[in-house]
């Protein structure tokens, strides 16, 4: 008994010192493991600081021109100097300020994008999942259409018709990629509809409701999480595409993609103007897609430690 | 009878984020000339692990063979497994040594004919011509039970059932007559009745080919009724190593004791209540100090807390790694 | 009919599953899963559903329960049909039937505590509030009827082996005071050492609540040691019903006793001894059953009539239920040589 005792008390002090202080050491033991995934945390954490940050970060207004400072070389190279680290553009813009503005608009397309597209998603998915039959091939059916569309094409004719605009942008980036959502929704609800514990929860007498809220929603999370990492990196890496087409936000919002395009001119006699910009579209998405790939890994609970 | 392997101190560990995975430690057991040995142990045990340190299957990393020996001889040389490049030891696998996985799917490819499966395997190994291959293939298949062998040979593994496709298994493992036959629970997904079949396939093959066969299982049931020699594994070492008739009749070890007793005896018409051993099995992630049974043994004494018990010899045939000699209900001298 | 003895009662049980394929999702084929069950279980009693994979036994578990609407049939419990009952008087009866999984790591939600688990049928029937002390006071209750410390309530079931699931999902499913349990292969994912805690722990569990149990498993050997009468199924339809000495010492159908002949014994000297009776081929597909007796591609001694005729599944000798055209009415089969094996132990 004493042993026993002695037993417990431990325990009780893991209980409590495991619920937070060990799960956190474990998460960072993971994270230390996956060297890439702390890469991929850092560029990540980076950007959403200089999103969050921006006006104490670059404290110069990304509008500014100075035409009798413009293309000048960034501070490394000769004729630079720290007043503009990254160096100016055709019209003198500090394209330092310019990268970080750039990274607010990248994010909030991104953020809003993929929250649009995974509730309307969820929803979408957990309706097909659930009723199934005819319901079911008749939403997955019209997914399938919405995906084999081409995505391009597409994108230019809502822009033609709704105007240039961020919250457009956000919009059809929702929109588009909803039917991803719904598809990841759907696989994991009709697995789950046939897992143990909800056969378990049928059979100690729950309704749908509790079924759908306290078992099938929570188990969702996971793997709708990591989806949206993937996702939200591959809409900054299309919203600065549409940017460099003209597509997206109007050409005076300081955006990645927009100063990408008008820097595309200057390439060969001043890289700079469009090349640091692209650098920050690699090490965003490069950031979030080697994060997605180590959330996968976290995120699953069937790979969690099992304790004795 | 010659001894054809002999496994001396194996040691195999894994390296993972949570910690390392004690799996085998310190295993030393032989394989005598055309004997069945069962490898009898809980998930767990490392009984699967051993085997696959010894075919140089363990992924690398996480796993590592630390530690140990293989001495496998043939045809009078002895070569240690475990020094082999990777492309020797590809050669003694499917050639010298066959073997046989719980789940054929795995095994078998699936866009390949099972009869070019076999075949590859024949001409691979022992540099024979296709038309040679092609003729000695089919009399593999119906030497394994196949009905109609050479309608059956055009035919994919999906077009076979699960008993189908473990005989095909049995038939490349078999094709190259092989001196040692591994087994690694081959009958645990199958169907009772159609374990029984293999089991009984496997009997005569034992017979035919003079084969040694090494049975990996947790099903003691099975095992009586085919093993000549039983290892019991728990906790990545051995445990007990008997003849099948003294393990059974005489179980010398606790554990083993305990899994006789977790069995329910068909052929008694009152049933007693079944011996359950207490506990769980054991944590790999902590290092072994003592006997790793001790957590669950009702006559775990203070030595089994302080030291682990090496194997001691009770008769020839027998030996077991325990401090308490069951039999006379005390600890052992010395 | 009315016999207050029997807890559940299912007539001419069915479950067909619809193949579907082609681009429109069209019905292309019927996979029969269960085919035409009848039994009844008394009060009390273990019944042991026992066959291979793909008979159909974990299927009528899930009819019974309505966890899979049957095609047709009966299922009556305690009285009640419940293919005919609105479905919030069937939520309600459904309490007194529980089932216990055979996957101990799929059955149990991963992001409930273990006194979420085990309180939550209490919770959802309204019979004690979320968070309460009553709750937290039963579900320690019930977690140390199982053999487990109630003072690990608040962890998470990855944090516990298989078979200390296995006690959480016999305390779930005991929560609610049921009076008949379904034991779905509750013991086949678990280790040796572990099956038998978890057996003799269904055994007390039974002496002490009085319940009653449908054990399904395909592990012969435990069926017996269990049941009090064993019924054996194959290709969804139930081939012998009876005691379990009974079906032992006299097998009267051909698959029965290959069946027994099949399990291996512990004991080298026995197995060294038996003569064996060994099918041939693996069953065939439910989708596409063969007629007549459906054992007729496997049986050794199949005859004109087994190729054509379903044998009807019938009462042979009080308490023993066959569907064999071999067996005559006296018991004895007509099965020519006595294979039988459990007689060669004595």
């Amino acid at each position: 008994m004493a042993v026993h005792d002695t037993q417990r008390q431990a325990d009780s002090l893991l209980d409590v010192e495991q619920s937070i202080k060990d799960r956190f050491a474990y998460i960072g033991r993971l994270l230390w493991r996956d060297k890439s995934g702390v890469v991929g945390l850092i560029f990540f954490l980076t950007v959403v600081v200089a999103a969050v940050f921006t006006s104490l970060i670059a404290p110069l207004d990304p509008l500014a021109q100075d035409l009798r400072a413009s293309k000048m070389p960034p501070a490394w190279s000769e004729g630079g100097n720290w007043d503009h680290p990254f160096g100016t553009d055709n019209l003198g813009r500090d394209i330092f300020t310019r990268v970080i503005y750039g990274a607010r608009v990248s994010l909030t397309v991104g953020f809003f994008g993929v929250l649009i597209a995974g509730v309307l998603g969820m929803v979408i998915g957990s309706i097909a999942g659930f009723i199934g039959g005819r319901v079911d091939s008749t939403i997955m059916g019209i997914i399938n259409l919405i995906l084999s569309l081409p995505y391009l094409l597409f994108v230019v004719f809502i822009a033609a018709i709704l105007g240039r605009s961020l919250l457009n942008v956000i919009l059809i980036f929702g929109i588009t990629d909803s039917p991803i959502f719904a598809r990841v929704t759907r696989g994991e609800v009709l697995r789950m509809r046939d897992s143990g514990y909800v056969e378990s929860a049928i059979s100690a007498g729950a309704r749908w409701p509790r079924i759908i809220f306290d078992h099938i929603l929570p188990n969702l999370i996971g793997p709708l999480i990591t989806l949206a990492t993937f996702e939200m990196s591959a809409m900054i890496f299309y919203e600065a595409g549409l940017g460099f087409l003209g597509l997206s936000v109007p050409p005076s919002v300081p955006s990645w993609g927009n100063m990408l395009a008008a820097g595309r001119k200057y390439l060969t006699s001043y890289p700079w103007i469009a090349t640091l910009p692209g650098l920050a579209i690699v090490w965003t998405s490069l950031g979030m897609n080697l994060l997605g790939d180590w959330l996968r890994d976290v995120l699953d609970p069937r790979l969690r430690r099992s304790r004795k | 009878m010659n001894t054809i392997l002999q496994v001396n101190d194996l040691v195999t560990k894994f390296y993972t984020v949570d910690g390392v995975i004690n799996a085998v430690n310190g295993v030393t057991f032989e394989l005598r000339e055309g004997e069945t040995l069962a490898i009898v142990g809980e998930s767990g045990s490392g009984k699967s692990v051993t085997m696959m340190s010894i075919l140089g299957l363990i992924p690398t990393p996480p796993g590592k063979v630390e530690n140990g020996e293989a001495i496998f001889t043939s045809f009078g040389s002895s070569h240690d497994l475990l020094q082999l490049t990777p492309a020797e030891l590809r050669n003694v696998r499917g050639g010298q040594i066959g073997f046989v996985f719980q789940d054929p799917i795995s095994t078998l490819n699936p866009i390949m004919t099972i009869g070019e499966q076999i075949s590859e395997t024949l001409t691979r190994h022992l540099r024979i011509s296709g038309e040679e291959a092609r003729e000695r293939t089919v009399k593999l298949l119906a030497q394994v039970g196949i009905p109609d062998p050479e309608l059956r040979y055009k035919n994919y593994p999906f077009q076979f059932s699960g008993g189908m496709r473990q005989r095909v298994v049995i038939a490349i493992a078999i094709a190259c007559t092989p001196q040692i036959i591994i087994a690694d629970e081959p009958t645990t997904a199958l169907d009772v009745t159609v374990q029984a079949q293999i089991v009984e396939l496997f009997r005569n093959l034992r017979e035919s080919l003079n084969v040694a066969i090494i049975w990996i299982t947790h099903d003691l049931g099975v095992v009586a009724g085919l093993a000549d020699r039983v290892l019991v594994m728990y906790g990545g070492r051995i445990a007990e190593t008997a003849s099948v008739d003294d393990l059974y009749e005489r179980p010398q070890h606790p554990y083993t004791m305990g899994l006789l007793g977790a069995l329910p005896r068909m052929d008694e018409s009152d049933s007693k209540r079944l011996v359950s051993i207490k506990g769980t099995p054991p944590d790999l992630l902590i290092p072994l100090r003592h006997c790793p049974f001790a957590w669950r043994c009702d006559y775990a004494f203070d030595r089994c807390w302080e030291e682990v018990p090496p194997q001691i010899e009770i008769s020839s045939h027998h030996k077991v790694s325990c401090f308490y000699d069951l039999e006379k209900g005390e600890p052992r001298d010395g | 009919m009315a016999d207050n003895n029997l807890i559940l009662e299912i007539r001419d049980l069915r479950k067909y599953f619809p193949i579907v394929g082609g681009l429109l999702g069209r019905q292309v084929g019927l996979v029969r899963a269960v085919d035409g069950v009848s039994f009844s279980i008394r009060r009390g009693e273990t019944l042991g559903l026992v066959g291979e994979s793909g008979c159909g036994k974990s299927t009528t578990g899930r009819a019974i329960l309505l966890l899979h609407q049957p095609t047709s049939g009966e299922v009556v419990f305690e009285g009640q049909d419940l293919t005919l009952l609105p479905t919030e008087e069937l939520r309600k009866l459904r309490v007194k039937m529980q089932m216990i999984f055979q996957d101990p790591y799929a059955s149990l939600n991963p992001r409930h505590s273990v006194q979420k688990i085990v309180g939550e049928p209490l919770m959802i029937n309204g019979l004690m509030k979320p968070g309460s002390p009553e709750l937290r006071a039963r579900v320690a209750e019930m977690l140390q009827l199982v053999g487990l410390d109630p003072f690990y309530m608040r962890r998470f079931p990855h944090e516990f082996s298989g078979g200390q699931r296995q006690r959480i999902g016999i305390a779930r499913a005991l929560s609610i005071n049921p009076s008949f349990i379904i034991c779905d292969e509750p013991i086949s994912a678990l280790d040796v050492s572990i099956q038998a805690q978890v057996v003799n722990l269904l055994q007390d569990l039974q002496d002490q609540l009085g319940l009653t149990y449908l054990f399904i498993a395909h592990d012969l050997s435990m069926v017996k040691h269990i049941s009090h009468r064993i019924a054996v199924m194959y290709l969804g339809k139930i081939m012998e019903l009876t005691d379990r000495n009974e079906l032992f010492n006299n097998p009267l159908h051909p698959y029965t006793q290959s069946l027994i002949s099949a399990v291996p014994f512990p004991d080298p000297k026995l197995e060294r001894k038996r003569r064996r009776f060994i099918l041939k081929g693996d069953p065939p597909s439910p989708a596409n059953p063969p007629r007549g007796c459906v054992f007729h591609t496997r049986c050794p001694l199949a005859v004109e009539e087994c190729y054509t005729i379903e044998p009807e599944f019938h009462e042979i000798q009080p308490d023993h239920y066959i569907a064999c055209h071999l067996a005559d009415e006296k018991g004895s089969s007509k099965i020519p040589e006595k294979t039988v094996l459990a007689a060669e132990l004595a």
